[in-house]
């Protein structure tokens, strides 16, 4: 798993609300899932929940944007060294110059670099190539990722960076040593070095003596001996080269295995190592920020922990009820006939203000309906408990019989045996397509 | 033959609260609960699994509609099939496609065809009836483990001590629920209840209870973990708005403006995922938005050139120097005594200072190099981050007190100094606010430094969601 994958994946668990369970089920449809690490776990899921799309792309962009800049340091390279090494024949070549610019400044740079990576901020904000990398392709790649990167992400961001522009920095070198052994392939070059400063050719060789450390038990033919140094001392004056110089012309080639173990060891090895070594800081700092991450943690739990969890297959079925139509109208205070249960007292029609010619108590239907022809009739049901089918059956039976009634639930005696709008409102709803019953308050 | 876990079917009379028993009970908030009588149309099933082994199922059944008849029709048949439970068995065949039985075949099915035990659900606060008689004599024929949950609907009015003579003549068990006071520890209480109903599936229950306490604590933790993500982004939130130069007030209260509904939209964000992480996806929550004001914030104005501080340009152009310069110092073999470097760092620092202004000028294919900016946040009053993790750990402990079967808005108001007094001890609140001073500064938080306040706060919601 990688710096990108990382990132996104981060955003994909934030965004998400997935059941332990899910996680779980997705684990075990995994072959050989047991046999998986933390990072391949993760990954995994990444790639079956994610949208990987903008990761590829911004790996494109990557791609694109440190390859081109990779081959534009190669490219810069190879062109400073042939530039450095331009030979016409007229004058030999300073090979100083090149050794300044293709050992001795990559390898300060390196030095820089190792000092930079030991004392690195903590977090890449305000890291100038950290910006700079946001408004190049993290602009066209991810806007949204790079107006959201925070601290701890800017971190591993900070050390990929460097892992970044130290591969960049290793093409230069690279480009620069090519450049050497193209040259010296297809020139016969003359090798010379020249300086102001008033150092003799002893001095001088103790000094390449000294710069041919590294590689002088296995290269003794790159060394250069103390003849070479002084032969090819190369003055000013005159501008032509000395006749001296000239009757030993074919030993000043020998400088180029001096001059490509120098770029070698000063600046492709320590840059290799740098690289490896910063990549290795960036591959830890991106598992202990996954292992403490404690989203990517819980996921991971989620995944290898079966837990107990509350699950449905069946949708629920439910009744429709028609919507009551119309107010609730008061009832009467006279009605022919009222009939009520047998628990209805009169005390709970004395309450109500009810008066009524004839009351009886439910009776069968039969008698109702002789009873009952031709007269306002009132109906009291116990309205505070919600009627069962049963209960409904036996109030549009007694309708039927009646002919047409005023139905008028009643509450408790706690509330003077009134309901409230609400439950008016179930009883409306439960007989609102029933023409011979009509809900009173 | 019916699988071998416990089951329950959650039974009684209509709208006394059977669904929203169940929806408390399985933390299922899609539970239609209406009070309109009768919505249960089918039974339905809600079964607490551990990978496919289910540990038991709670069973939510339409309510009785005809219980005398079907009562006064067991009495007749009872002779001709030999055993209550059969002639329970005969009344479900012969009346399967009724649709005037359709209810009450649904309750019947899950009890004697699926050998579920039974939890009566009556409302206490309404009174005994005896028409309640005949659908505790149905259940009694079933000749099933039961007991008797007495749900106290309406506060005002208790019929308990009526109610509870009664039901003793009838069920094993009697238990008072409050559906819209189901927490979690009630869940786990109700739980050794349930155990007791019968002896063969107390091993079972008491397993499922463990796993209950064990998704409980996978619920604390996920929320301690959102809580810690939000806390990060929050407290360490930051926004850069371009300042056009002219009416800079105008666009500095814009700025603040924007930076508020960007605070106050990502903690609605996080706390719907913590709502979520609770089941309560659907609940309708309201909640006074988190809004700092410019006091209380880290602010600064300044000019940025390719998305650069003038202090880094000023840095960057000073190693420059120094590396042109250190160059210079090596062609001389270190003869002029490191002063190339030094010169180089001193004009490499002046070019880029008094360059700045210049190149910021500059535009290419249409974009400026330099551009005036406002930066907004972080939070820089220590007391305002405090408020934000209490109303996230209020928001949680709210929203995992809430009862599924509640259906209106959750109104949340904070009282956060009595809250930061009787939640967080001392030494809690010294580690928050070490925490918190980490958080501000520009390094933010280190990994472990996230794990902590994890810790911490899984430790305060355990505290204020007891589950024992």
């Amino acid at each position: 798993m990688g710096l990108y994958d990382y990132l996104f994946l981060r955003r994909c668990l934030q965004n998400r609300s997935d059941t332990p369970q899910a996680r779980r089920a997705f684990y075990l449809s995994l072959d050989e899932a047991d046999g998986k690490d933390d990072e391949a776990l993760l990954s995994a899921w990444f790639s079956a929940h994610c949208d990987a799309a903008p990761v590829q792309r911004l790996k494109h962009y990557d791609r694109l944007f440190f390859s081109i800049l990779s081959l534009a340091s190669f490219l810069f390279g190879y062109l400073a060294g042939y530039a450095l090494l331009y030979y016409d024949g007229s004058r030999p070549i300073n090979f100083l110059w090149y050794l300044i610019v293709a050992a001795f400044l990559p390898l300060l740079s390196i030095l820089f670099s190792a000092i930079a990576m030991l004392f690195s901020p903590k977090s890449a904000s305000g890291f100038g190539l950290f910006h700079l990398l946001q408004a190049l392709f993290f602009r066209f790649g991810a806007k949204a990722l790079a107006e959201s990167i925070d601290h701890k992400e800017s971190r591993v961001l900070l050390r990929y960076l460097f892992v970044r522009f130290q591969r960049v920095a290793l093409w230069f070198s690279v480009g620069i040593f090519v450049s050497l052994l193209v040259v010296v392939l297809g020139k016969d070059i003359a090798f010379v070095w020249s300086t102001t400063l008033q150092i003799d050719a002893y001095d001088f060789y103790r000094f390449v003596h000294a710069l041919a450390a590294p590689w002088a038990w296995c290269c003794p033919d790159a060394l250069p001996s103390q003849t070479l140094v002084e032969q090819s001392r190369y003055f000013r004056l005159g501008g032509k080269v000395s006749e001296a110089m000239l009757s030993h012309a074919s030993l000043l080639g020998a400088w180029w295995k001096f001059l490509a173990l120098s770029v070698l060891s000063y600046a492709i090895v320590p840059r290799v190592l740098l690289l490896l070594w910063g990549y290795v800081r960036y591959r830890r700092t991106l598992r202990h920020t996954i292992d403490n991450d404690a989203a990517m943690a819980l996921l991971l739990e989620d995944m290898r922990h079966a837990r107990a969890d509350f699950e449905t297959s069946v949708e629920g079925v439910h009744r429709r009820f028609p919507e009551a139509k119309g107010d609730i109208v008061r009832h009467a205070t006279h009605y022919d006939l009222l009939v009520a249960g047998s628990s209805v007292e009169k005390e709970v029609i004395a309450a109500l203000g009810i008066e009524a010619s004839e009351q009886i108590a439910l009776l069968q239907t039969q008698e109702m309906q002789e009873q009952s022809q031709g007269k306002r009739t009132a109906l009291l049901v116990e309205g505070w408990d919600a009627p069962t089918a049963e209960k409904i059956d036996e109030i549009e039976r007694i309708a039927k019989a009646v002919g047409r009634i005023d139905l008028l639930p009643i509450g408790l005696r706690e509330e003077s045996y009134r309901l409230d709008e609400r439950q008016l409102r179930i009883w409306q709803r439960l007989f609102a397509k029933n023409e011979r019953v009509r809900v009173v308050a | 033959m019916s699988e071998s876990y416990p089951r329950f079917a959650v039974v009684g009379h209509p709208n006394k609260g059977k669904s929203s028993i169940v929806a408390a009970l399985t933390m299922n908030e899609t539970v239609a609960i209406s009070e309109m009588p009768g919505t249960t149309l089918e039974a339905r099933a809600y079964r607490f699994e551990l990978e496919g082994r289910v540990l038991y199922e709670m069973i939510d059944t339409p309510g009785f509609q005809r219980p005398k008849t079907i009562l006064a029709w067991l009495k007749s048949h009872y002779d001709a099939c030999g055993s209550k439970h059969r002639t329970l068995e005969a009344f479900i065949e012969a009346h399967r496609h009724d649709a005037a039985f359709h209810d009450d075949v649904a309750l019947l099915v899950p009890i004697v065809e699926r050998g579920a035990a039974i939890i009566y659900v009556v409302d206490i606060s309404l009174p005994y009836r005896e028409t309640y008689e005949a659908q505790m004599e149905i259940l009694r024929w079933c000749e099933a483990p039961s007991m008797a949950l007495l749900n106290h609907i309406d506060k005002r009015r208790d019929y308990s001590e009526a109610w509870t003579r009664v039901l003793r003549g009838y069920f094993q068990i009697i238990k008072r629920i409050d559906p819209y006071a189901l927490t979690p520890k009630k869940h786990l209480a109700l739980m050794d209840a349930i155990a007791h109903l019968n002896e063969g599936w107390e091993e079972n229950v008491m397993e499922a209870k463990a796993q209950l306490a064990h998704f409980y604590r996978e619920l604390i933790k996920r929320s301690a973990v959102l809580i810690t993500e939000e806390m990060e982004q929050l407290g360490s939130y930051r926004q850069r708005f371009k300042i056009a130069e002219t009416d800079k007030a105008a666009a500095v209260e814009e700025a603040m403006r924007r930076f508020k509904e960007s605070i106050a939209e990502k903690e609605r964000h996080a706390h719907a995922k913590i709502a979520a992480v609770w089941r309560h996806e659907k609940s309708s929550i309201e909640e006074e938005s988190f809004a700092p004001e410019l006091p209380a914030l880290f602010s600064k104005e300044s000019e940025v050139l390719f998305g650069l501080k003038k202090e880094t340009i000023i840095g960057m152009g000073a190693l420059g120097g120094a590396a042109v310069g250190a160059g210079i110092d090596a062609l001389f073999l270190g003869h002029t005594l490191l002063l190339g470097g030094a010169i180089g760092g001193v004009l490499g620092a002046a070019g880029a200072y008094l360059g700045f202004e210049r190149i910021a000028k500059i535009s290419f294919l249409g974009i400026k190099a330099g551009e005036h900016l406002l930066e907004l946040g972080p939070i820089r009053d220590i007391n305002m981050l405090f408020v934000l993790l209490l109303r996230a750990l209020y928001f949680t402990v709210s929203i995992a007190k809430r009862s599924h079967a509640e259906r209106d808005a959750l109104k949340l108001t904070l009282a956060q100094e009595r809250l930061a007094e009787q939640w967080l001890d001392d030494e809690t609140r010294k580690e928050i606010e070490r925490l918190h001073r980490i958080l501000r500064q520009e390094k933010g938080w280190e990994a472990q430094e996230s794990k902590r306040y994890v810790e911490i706060v899984s430790v305060v919601l355990e505290n204020n969601i007891p589950l024992s």
